[in-house]
């Protein structure tokens, strides 16, 4: 236990514990440098959640459960990444997707199911996968028109 | 950049843990076999520069736009709670 605190560019004051911080040994695509992430509640009744970098507070990034918004949704993870992963029971694995947000059309918000984040729930330790584009979308939407 | 004439069968090494084999040629297409360690990213280029892309598009995701994300998820799931 080793309470931590950052403040965040767009977030504020966030405290934490050190135990809580998540490592892309890779940083993300883009963001080779930005190792260390936090997960962070919005609200309680939201199932967005803000990933804010530690190394540079003016990164976070929204990113959901992803099967909250396509129910089937299935990935495999290839050896390389598992290895990558810590050879993780796969139970172990959980996934969650950036999203990209359309700030005055929030119903044109989309999240990448093509890189998803896994992070290995035990060692902390994360890697944005890259799926097979003919199986997953870039940016899938977030909410569908009915009717 | 470093231009080699390869054949069917031959091989490149980039590095010490990179090795990058012609396994076919066949009309227009080439196929590529990638030996390298696990922690060595290797992509079609096009996938990973989308991806690098859309990274950055999420980045910028602000606050506001959280909070008007959110209020339109809690809308649509009333919604569709409706009988």
């Amino acid at each position: 236990m080793k309470p931590m605190k950052l403040v965040s560019e767009k977030l504020g004051e966030i405290r934490y514990d050190e135990s809580e911080v998540i490592t892309f040994p890779e940083g993300l695509l883009g963001f080779p440098g930005e190792r260390h992430f936090i997960l962070v509640d919005h609200q309680v009744e939201s199932p967005f959640k803000w990933l804010q970098c530690v190394d540079d507070s003016s990164l976070s990034f929204v990113v959901i459960n992803p099967v909250l918004v396509k129910p089937d949704y299935r990935i495999e993870i290839d050896r390389n990444d598992l290895t990558l992963l810590e050879n993780a029971d796969p139970r172990h694995i959980a996934i969650w997707t950036l999203v990209s947000l359309s700030p005055d059309q929030p119903e044109r918000s989309s999240t990448n199911l093509l890189g998803p984040l896994a992070v290995n729930q035990k060692t902390r330790l994360g890697k944005q996968l890259v799926l097979d584009p003919s199986k997953h979308d870039l940016q899938y939407p977030i909410f569908h028109k009915t009717g | 950049m470093l231009i080699l004439t390869r054949k069917s069968g031959e091989r490149i090494t980039i590095g010490d843990h990179v090795r990058v084999t012609i396994l076919e040629i066949k009309g227009k297409q080439v196929r590529l076999g990638i030996e390298a360690p696990p922690e060595t990213r290797v992509h079609r280029e096009e996938i990973f520069q989308k991806i690098q892309c859309e990274n950055r598009l999420a980045a910028e995701s602000s606050s506001t736009a959280m909070e008007t994300l959110t209020s339109f998820w809690g809308k649509e799931n009333q919604r569709s709670l409706k009988p």
